[in-house]
């Protein structure tokens, strides 16, 4: 039971991420490996945040979705130039960077969360408390999959709003001809810079909750693969609608699931998983380039 | 001066690992990322063959070999399908990224995720002047720029190399001209997969290896690529060069683990401010 | 509305616009002439915010608050982002354009891509869609009644829910011309705006603008190839004529054609394009048979049966049998309805034929098809060999000359490196032969392209293709190119002009 209960609570971290993602890479056409870097921003903010000041779960959430957007404006304006391999490469770059951030924020002996010891590098921080809401603490794993699935339905349900806005419809006019939509006077710089802080902080929301969920943060999470697993989430799923980036999480997410009944060792495990990723990015790219129920092909 | 030394060494095989990646990148667009999984590839092929006592240059050149002919496997059977769709480079980046993940892993699960050494013992030292260089850095040094005056001469001078040139101008016309430009494309993509092996080999020969370090190396070269000028094909190795004396530079003052933090900040100032690279010709990137 | 005054611009040391003053007033239509190359594109580009010039000032004075700008810029004004020079604060002064290649949205529908362009909409603010979605609604609900109205008084009522991709191209001009006035345009910049189109389409067009400029005092500048500009009169008050790099503006007599080349009064001609200029009477010479054979949507193939060349016997070498070319989802060639198909074309060996199409006909992909390098449906037969199916240098090796136009060379290489790269060289172009083909004119390199393909003809059976031979060329230019042509050792030759239009306007 608590296995499910776990799967589910994962499941509800990544159809966030998955969506948000989808915010960018579906709706504005621009391709991003940056993503888990946001995601391990929200974490850290989170447990920085219950840590040492003893936030309740929103605010310390909703800091670490402003730190996150604020940080994604490196990106976004670099999109108001950069296009096509250029743009990926910064998005590389801004992921190698808030990683390496992570992993070096530290020096020995300083306690955890002081200037010096932002991070506490790649030891990662242990011992991250129980979500607080509200002052009451969620507490077992049946109220933790409640409480995720209340804050992924408040995340989709601010997605859904937007997805459906004029907002929206101007995003996929920008991805379709950003010259023309420019020339009709609509203001592209700035929907890239929004819709990069929106789907930064969500994605730091999510992370959030993976931290408060797993209760120990490290710089893998971060790392260049997480954000390659959640760009394959969008890719196998489909992009530029709803149900795409869920039925992509959904899959990648039980995918290693069912692996497990094969009973290998559990690093042989891991790199099957990966290979299996890998793999389906392949077969989707020349099988079904759209994903599975995508509307729209990456350009 | 010791610095300059090891940043030097370290700077031509970046170059080297840069040539690689532009000499794909130039003639076909394809961001050619699996690039890296080969680069992780070859020396587990090498140790392989070492255990079975295959001769030291056998086992040090077949998988040179090896890498190249995957290499243009995976054109034949990833990127010119792509490419006859008319795919975006967005979709070629993405195929090769998947099959970058599908080596390291399928490394990873055949040979395990730690650190290997391809030499034995200490490494013999020498002191020319007031600074030390090991062995192992020498022959480094000596294959990157050895392969690098060869490749300059084989594109400079060469009828292969001119074609190689034209392709990277303008395929189509070079297709008018009668050239089979597949043929060219599958080359282009072999020199690379041997280019990555050698760079992978006597980087493995000298600091050891594990199979996550591919594409670190390859970002490490697209990097130079970008810093160089991608304009052309000799510009990457100045990127490649400077990238190594920087990240020494950056050792000596502050500490290893800023390396990383250094060498992608310069990255980020090159493409906000000086996208075309030290080299590069200017060219309209907004595609207007 | 609009004024600008010394505006330069040069593009690697060619200097395009030299001081170019310019002053639009309401309701004035605007001709914008001058021969390919001269800056048109370059100027527009810039009055629209899409380029910056090197120098001078543009005043926007079209609505309440207006605005300068001066160039150079300072590098001190760029760290103010509301402060550049960029399309879209243009745009919000008034000024609107339409694309020669239209660029609607595609995956839209014809209502949304209307009301995608209303300045202002709150709904296009993330917040204010979040949290007062019944506002943005309203909105919205006013919106598409009115873009309904729009649609219908320009023609296109019922296909409001069409995909934007899918309408015809007289239509999606319609649309983009509605969308830039939806978007609040008082002057709008026009490329092209009959390119391509076929009788009906022009009519449409152009009684589109007629009411824009009766009903909505619209100020129109237009730019359009000299084939089309006679459908323009008695709508255009002023011509600019664009010349070596200044605007000389003179005012148009209502009803008269006195600016225009009296040749040019072609207007009503069934076939658009019937002119001939030099270089037809060098590649036809003396007593040759000549016959013009209209093909759809306004193009004309004219064969040129000289009797030097062609023997009434002789087989055909090319025939191409129902294509259909497509570029994305959009089809290019054939399926122009329903019951035509694709495109067929039959060329005897022999021939000299002439291809003469408007612009967006889908010229220059015909040449990517029938040489190869794009897919293409149908069947092209070579010497009686279907080669639909070959690669692009099989066919080349099969005889397949094809020649692309002279900006498609191999810039970073020189010209005896290029030349190595075909089997002989001769000595004609020695003198340049260690330079850059980039850094070569116009006329030079039109000469080393020439040069290249003569290298590659076998004598008696092969079939030179060429793309737009005689871009960019002068009078001169063009002349010897056509000399060279007539010499080539290709049977038949098969010539796709970019349009006859330019070398008339240098006269």
């Amino acid at each position: 039971m608590n296995y499910i209960l776990h799967l589910l609570v994962y499941f509800n971290i990544y159809v966030i991420v998955a969506m948000s993602l989808n915010l960018v890479v579906g709706y504005c056409g621009l391709l991003t490996l940056a993503h888990a870097g946001f995601y391990a921003i929200g974490g850290y903010t989170y447990a920085i945040l219950a840590i040492n000041f003893g936030w309740e779960f929103i605010p310390a959430a909703l800091a670490g979705a402003a730190v996150a957007a604020m940080l994604s404006l490196f990106v976004s304006v670099s999109a108001w130039r950069l296009k096509g391999d250029y743009f990926v490469m910064v998005t590389l770059a801004a992921q190698a960077l808030i990683f390496s951030l992570l992993y070096n924020w530290t020096s020995p002996g300083e306690p955890l969360g002081s200037l010096k010891n932002l991070t506490n590098g790649p030891f990662g921080i242990t011992g991250i408390p129980r979500p607080v809401l509200f002052g009451w603490r969620v507490a077992t794993p049946a109220a933790f999959a409640i409480f995720s699935t209340v804050i992924a339905a408040a995340c989709l349900f601010v997605l859904w709003r937007l997805k459906t806005s004029p907002w929206a419809r101007l995003l996929l006019s920008m991805r379709e001809d950003e010259l023309a939509a420019r020339g009709l006077g609509k203001n592209t710089r700035l929907a890239k810079v929004q819709a990069f802080a929106i789907a930064s902080g969500l994605a730091a929301i999510a992370g959030a909750l993976y931290a408060a969920h797993v209760r120990y943060l490290d710089p893998s999470s971060a790392s260049l693969d997480e954000s390659i697993l959640m760009l394959s989430m969008v890719l196998v799923g489909g992009l530029g609608n709803f149900r795409g980036p869920a039925l992509g999480a959904a899959i990648l997410i039980l995918l290693p699931e069912v692996l497990r009944f094969l009973h290998l060792p559990d690093a042989q495990a891991a790199n099957l998983r990966l290979l299996i990723y890998g793999l389906l990015l392949v077969v989707m790219v020349h099988v079904r380039p759209q994903g599975l129920a995508g509307e729209y092909r990456i350009q | 001066m010791q610095i300059l030394a090891n940043g030097f060494v370290q700077g031509l095989v970046i170059a080297l690992l840069a040539i690689g990646f532009n000499t794909v990148f130039l003639p076909t667009k394809v961001f050619f990322v699996a690039q890296a999984g080969l680069y992780a590839l070859s020396p587990f092929l090498a140790l392989q063959l070492l255990r079975w006592d295959v001769p030291w240059w056998l086992a040090f050149t077949l998988p040179v070999v090896i890498s190249a002919g995957l290499a243009g496997l995976m054109e034949t059977l990833n990127h010119r399908p792509l490419q006859r769709r008319e795919a975006s480079t967005g979709v070629h980046l993405i195929a090769s990224l998947g099959l970058y993940i599908a080596i390291v892993q399928i490394v990873a699960m055949i040979w395990g995720n730690e650190t290997q050494v391809l030499r034995r013992g200490i490494d013999q030292v020498f002191r020319p002047g007031d600074i030390i260089l090991t062995r192992s850095q020498v022959i480094a040094a000596a294959v990157s720029a050895i392969l690098m005056i060869a490749y300059i001469f084989w594109l400079r001078r060469t009828n292969l190399g001119l074609q190689f040139r034209a392709l990277a101008d303008n395929p189509i016309q070079l297709a008018l001209f009668g050239y089979n430009t597949d043929r060219l494309r599958m080359c282009a993509f072999m020199v690379a997969g041997g280019i990555t092996a050698c760079a992978s080999l006597v980087t493995a020969y000298d600091i050891g290896f594990d199979p996550h370090g591919g594409l670190h190396a390859v970002l490490l070269a697209i990097v130079a690529v970008i810093i160089g000028g991608r304009g052309t094909f000799v510009a990457p190795m100045l990127g490649g060069i400077l990238l190594g004396l920087l990240r020494a530079q950056v050792v000596w003052h502050w500490s290893a683990r800023w390396q990383e933090a250094a060498t992608f900040a310069l990255l980020a100032f090159f493409l906000l401010f000086r996208p075309h690279g030290i080299l590069g010709r200017k060219m309209r990137l907004e595609a207007e | 509305m609009l004024r600008a005054e010394g505006l330069r611009k040069a593009f690697g040391g060619q200097v395009v616009l030299d001081g170019v003053n310019v002053e639009l007033h309401r309701g004035q239509v605007v001709l914008l002439r001058g021969e390919n190359g001269s800056g048109k594109t370059t100027l527009l580009n810039i009055l629209t915010g899409n380029l910056e010039p090197d120098a001078g000032s543009i005043h926007y004075l079209a609505d309440g608050s207006p605005r300068t700008y001066r160039f150079p810029r300072r590098w001190w004004q760029e760290l103010n982002p509301f402060d550049h020079f960029v399309p879209e604060f243009v745009a919000r002064e008034g000024m609107g354009r339409t694309w020669q290649d239209v660029r609607l949205f595609g995956s839209q529908t014809l209502r949304e891509n209307i009301t995608v362009a209303e300045p202002g909409h709150p709904g296009e603010n993330p917040l204010m869609a979040l949290i007062a979605p019944a506002r943005s609604a309203r909105k919205e609900k006013q919106l598409r009644d009115q873009a309904d109205t729009v649609l219908s008084r320009f023609g296109l009522a019922g296909r409001e829910d069409s995909s934007a991709d899918k309408i015809s191209l007289g239509q999606s001009k319609r649309v983009a011309i509605a969308r830039a006035v939806a978007a609040g345009a008082k002057i709008l910049f026009l490329d092209e705006p009959l390119a391509g189109l076929d009788r009906q389409g022009i009519a449409d067009v152009l009684s589109l603008l007629k009411t824009l400029v009766r009903d909505h005092t619209l100020t129109l500048v237009i730019v359009e190839h000299v084939f089309n500009q006679p459908h323009l009169q008695g709508l255009v008050t002023t011509d600019w004529l664009l010349e070596s790099g200044k605007l000389i503006s003179s005012l148009r007599q209502g009803g008269e054609q006195s600016q225009l080349d009296p040749s040019l009064s072609i207007a009503h001609h069934p076939s658009p394009i019937v002119s001939r200029p030099a270089w037809f009477h060098l590649l036809a010479g003396d007593n040759a048979e000549i016959i013009d054979e209209p093909l759809t949507r306004g193009a004309l193939l004219t064969r040129i049966r000289r009797p030097d060349r062609f023997k009434p016997d002789n087989p055909p070498i090319l025939e191409i049998r129902d294509l259909v070319v497509k570029r994305g989802p959009r089809v290019v060639i054939g399926g122009e309805s329903s019951t035509t198909g694709g495109m067929n074309l039959t060329l005897q060996t022999g021939e000299i034929a002439i291809l003469q199409a408007p612009n967006g006909w889908g010229k220059s992909s015909l040449f990517s098809a029938i040489c190869g390098h794009i897919h293409s449906v149908g069947n092209v037969l070579f010497r009686g060999q279907d080669i639909n199916l070959k690669r692009s240098w099989d066919r080349a090796r099969a005889g397949l000359v094809g020649v692309g136009s002279n900006d498609a060379l191999f810039p970073s290489l020189t010209i005896r490196d290029a030349a190595s790269l075909l089997p002989s060289i001769s000595t004609t172009i020695r003198d340049q032969s260690t330079s850059r083909i980039s850094s070569l004119s116009g006329g030079e390199r039109q000469r080393a392209v020439m040069h290249f393909s003569n290298t590659r003809h076998t004598p008696g059976s092969s079939l030179a293709i060429y793309d737009e031979p005689f871009a960019m060329l002068d009078h001169a230019a063009a002349i010897e190119a056509a000399r060279q042509i007539v010499n080539t050792n290709s049977s038949t030759i098969f010539l796709i002009p970019s349009s006859l239009a330019q070398q008339k306007e240098t006269v």
